[in-house]
């Protein structure tokens, strides 16, 4: 079940203009910087419709400021590229209009680098602010970053997860 | 498999509550966490759709792209100053979801209902429920654990991304809780709700998402205001006990089975319908002039 909580349904409290495209997008990016803390470089890679149409949903501006460890509903979110030169962000993004056919139409892969090591994650925002992550450092995963979700502790069950293996 | 609508007003009948008193009690369950906590929690998102309407009401700024903003005020001007055809309810829903849904195109603080891009039509009904029709704060966020049960159906039998599903997953499925949740606040039965919720998205099955430019501006904006009036027709017919002759559940699944069906250049790639008008083009090209670092 991908939509559990009442939250994700009324929910997020998010700065538009889109869930999927916008708000989700900024919970993926945000699972990256609680993995990695304040991060050097990252590649985003916007597959589907979020490669079609980014600019208008802003998802180039939520990936960067969920990259620099912002929430949904912080309204710097529209400033990402002034703050990510301020925190000296190295970024860099492509374009996959044609995503692969066993893809969610809103795929993110992100690969990020920063002082504790590297990490590649694949990603979808799935819809109502709702994002999953299925691959990270290329093994299968399926977490849930729904609206109830609280990603400091998603992250750090999933990282012991990964040890453990 | 996660509940039906059948299943949730059987729960209903079972125990003798509302749809919204099922929601809230399954969300304790879930997380065992205090009912005042989750209460209060949807209270919040009360307030920001409260906050969203009082400033969407008075911004006259237009968007960037110069494809809204400012249509709020306008309505709210005309609302204040004629005998709107509509009447006092629908025409007040119908400013409170424009300046929900502009405030949302500025990239302002709304709450996704169940997606950003539908974000105006439950504050739009809510907001004239308590104008016209006395509704409470406590009741209306009762009625906001009603249209989350009603989505939670949606969300997990079908879908609510425009992207998935075209923009009857979105506007279909707001429509759809906002009609459910009218008829239950004015005192109609579960079963009745889920009439309302059937007749609602009945009328919006096969729209499709073709945003000009991938903005949710248009036709997105004046989607959302025309769907409060949809869910109001649609929960009078509930409550007048009128019945929706396909069952609430086999809707769902209809517009599941549409969405699938449908071609991917109208779900929310702008590669379809009036993104692809001469207007919608010479629109998207101002946007694209802003490309991302590439």
């Amino acid at each position: 079940m991908q939509f559990d909580s009442c939250f994700d349904i009324i929910g997020p409290i998010m700065v538009g203009p889109s869930s999927s495209h916008t708000a989700g997008v900024v919970s993926i990016g945000k699972f990256v910087h609680t993995w990695l803390g304040d991060l050097d470089h990252v590649t985003i890679t916007f597959y589907g419709s979020l490669a079609s149409t980014y600019q208008g949903h802003g998802s180039d501006k939520a990936i960067i400021g969920g990259l620099l460890g912002l929430s949904s509903r912080d309204l710097n979110i529209r400033s990402a590229y002034a703050l990510a030169k301020d925190r000296h962000l190295d970024y860099h993004f492509t374009l996959v209009p044609d995503a692969p056919p066993d893809y969610h139409p809103n795929t993110v892969q992100v690969e990020a680098a920063s002082r504790a090591g590297t990490l590649h994650i694949i990603g979808a925002s799935i819809g109502g602010g709702v994002a999953m992550i299925y691959a990270i450092n290329h093994q299968e995963a399926s977490i849930n970053l729904g609206t109830g979700v609280d990603i400091d502790t998603i992250v750090a069950k999933t990282k012991k997860e990964v040890s453990d293996v | 498999m996660t509940e039906t609508m059948k299943d949730i007003v059987a729960a209903c009948q079972e125990r003798g509550v509302s749809l919204g008193e099922w929601m809230i009690q399954r969300e304790i369950e879930r997380t065992g966490g205090e009912r005042e906590k989750i209460f209060a929690q949807m209270q919040e998102r009360l307030s920001v759709m409260k906050e969203a309407v009082a400033q969407g009401i008075n911004d006259l700024e237009e968007t960037t792209s110069k494809l809204s903003g400012g249509d709020a005020y306008r309505m709210h001007q005309y609302n204040q100053t004629t005998d709107p055809l509509s009447g006092p309810t629908i025409s007040k829903a119908m400013e409170a979801a424009m300046a929900t849904s502009e405030s949302n195109a500025k990239m302002n603080v709304i709450v996704a209902t169940p997606t950003a891009g539908s974000a105006g039509i439950l504050p739009g009904i809510m907001i004239s429920l308590q104008e016209n029709h006395h509704v409470n704060d406590e009741a209306l966020t009762m009625g906001l654990f009603a249209a989350s049960a009603i989505g939670y159906v949606f969300a997990n039998h079908a879908f609510v991304s425009g992207a998935a599903g075209g923009c009857q997953a979105e506007v279909g499925s707001a429509t759809a809780m906002a009609a459910g949740t009218i008829t239950e606040l004015r005192g109609g039965s579960p079963e009745a709700v889920t009439h309302a919720v059937a007749m609602a998205m009945k009328s919006l099955l096969g729209l499709v998402c073709d945003p000009v430019g991938g903005l949710v501006e248009v036709p997105c904006v004046k989607r959302n205001v025309i769907g409060t009036s949809i869910a109001f027709s649609a929960a009078d017919m509930a409550l007048a006990g009128i019945e929706s002759r396909i069952p609430c559940d086999e809707v769902i699944h209809t517009m599941h089975t549409i969405g699938k069906d449908m071609p991917g250049s109208l779900k929310e790639t702008a590669e379809g319908g009036l993104a692809q008008t001469p207007t919608g083009l010479q629109a998207a090209q101002r946007v694209y002039q802003r490309p991302c670092n590439l």
